[in-house]
């Protein structure tokens, strides 16, 4: 049986009236709800579909990522060479 | 005589699971030695926060919104980004590039080990996250709190809780999570690679100007980089300019222990039974676990391929310190060397590599941050 409606059904009958614990009913009927969300969406159409912009923003981002190394490589070995350390002897 | 139980009567069984939780933490933090400074004000923040009708958060009682201190913090602190911002100043005066100016090669492991990250994010979008929420999900792969909780506030302040408590779980859980990974993928020769050092020197004014640059490059290229690559950049030109020793010492030391404080008992005000006692919060930790395997993964068989192509090989181990957990990673690397040959000294590479890691993680922050619409 679905508990949100057992929740619900409580509520209505007024067995749970005082504010603070209509607080936690909504707490446990979030909490209920979210887990339900969970569980419908997993593995479904919408997920999957939501897979392909997730794995394009994973080239990019892993692209802009050697590529901003390359340039921090270029930018040391240029900076190396402007300003080489002085012996100290 | 009910009103001095009202607490104990308003108590559900959620909150009591979440004050063990607290507890739990708490325990990690000082029995375990686990990322102390960040477990515990988490653990302790916990409990404030999921105790019955708590005054440290805000309260809905009788219509009337009563304003709670911890929520006060959070909302000041972290949604405005300024506490893991702060942490970047700290940070980057704590971070010495010089090992990294000895081989820049190595920077390549701070971008082969993000892999985790990435592929974790493309995991969790099956699991029915957004891809907001799946990105903060991934980013715990960048092993790096600070940029874990700036992403995650930006895309999934609900998710801040869980994902702060397995980033930081995991970095101190390195020394575990790697070495069966990094033996999986190679072999005994590999592992007794041995790499030469470098006793090559760096001037000050290249110190100097690499924060600098640096800032500016990535400010131009990816602009949603800028905070926090430049909170990290500024931090670093305080250690290296030479003639701020005393903001330097209060940034690595004060400042780093000050917000780390306030930023471990903020995230705690999300830690309300309701918001973490949810199946999303075990497939949070589970995944988060997944990004820490796959980043060292990455790093591995990164070097791996380099190896085919370079004349001197690469230690694969020294390609798993690409992750940001700094300086255990390199340890935890320099260790496994040793184990296989007592002569073999990984630990300059290692700390290069790490270094690097904590360059990408950065890099990989700012660009989740300007490619996930």
């Amino acid at each position: 049986m679905d508990t949100t409606k057992i929740i619900d059904s409580l509520t209505s009958n007024h067995l749970v009236s005082d504010t603070l614990h209509l607080h936690q009913v909504n707490t446990i009927k979030d909490s209920i709800s979210n887990t339900q969300d969970v569980f419908n969406s997993a593995f479904t159409k919408d997920a999957v579909n939501n897979l392909w912009p997730a794995l394009e923003v994973t080239v990019k981002g892993m692209g802009g990522i050697f590529i901003f190394m390359v340039i921090f490589f270029f930018i040391i070995q240029g900076l190396d060479k402007l300003f080489p350390k002085k012996e100290e002897n | 005589m009910d009103g001095l139980f009202v607490g104990l009567l308003q108590m559900t069984w959620q909150q009591a699971v979440m004050i063990c939780i607290g507890g739990l933490l708490i325990y990690l933090a000082i029995a375990k030695e686990y990322e102390p400074a960040l477990l515990l004000p988490i653990g302790f923040g916990a409990i404030l926060a999921n105790i019955p009708l708590s005054a440290a958060i805000d309260q809905f009682t009788g219509g009337v919104h009563t304003e709670g201190a911890l929520t006060y913090f959070f909302k000041v602190g972290i949604l405005t980004e300024v506490f893991p911002l702060l942490i970047f100043v700290a940070v980057g005066a704590m971070i010495d590039f010089s090992p990294l100016f000895k081989n820049p090669m190595l920077l390549l492991f701070g971008a082969a080990a993000q892999f985790g990250i990435f592929f974790t994010m493309s995991a969790a979008t099956v699991f029915g996250f957004s891809l907001k929420q799946a990105a903060s999900i991934g980013i715990i792969g960048a092993a790096d709190g600070p940029t874990s909780i700036y992403v995650a506030s930006r895309f999934a302040k609900d998710l801040l809780g869980p994902i702060s408590v397995a980033a930081y779980s995991y970095m101190a859980l390195v020394p575990i999570i790697q070495p069966p990974v990094i033996r999986a993928l190679t072999t005994k020769a590999e592992r007794r690679i041995r790499m030469e050092g470098s006793a090559h020197s760096v001037s000050r004014t290249t110190l100097i100007l690499f924060p600098i640059i640096v800032t500016v490059m990535a400010g131009i290229i990816a602009p949603s980089s800028v905070a926090l690559i430049g909170f990290l950049m500024f931090g670093n030109l305080i250690r290296e300019c030479g003639v701020l020793n005393k903001l330097s010492l209060a940034a690595q030391n004060e400042l780093a222990s000050l917000v780390t404080l306030l930023l471990g008992i903020s995230i705690a005000a999300t830690m309300t039974a309701d918001k973490f006692l949810k199946v999303d919060t075990m497939i949070i930790i589970g995944l988060g676990l997944f990004a820490f395997i796959f980043d060292t993964a990455g790093g591995v068989l990164f070097a791996k391929f380099l190896n085919l192509f370079v004349k001197k090989k690469i230690n694969p181990m020294v390609g798993a310190a690409g992750i940001s957990a700094f300086p255990m990673s390199a340890r935890v690397i320099h260790n496994m060397g040793q184990k296989e040959d007592q002569f073999n000294y990984l630990l300059m590479h290692a700390v290069s590599a790490n270094v690097a890691g904590q360059i990408g993680s950065v890099i990989a922050g700012g660009l989740i941050l300007a490619l996930v619409i």
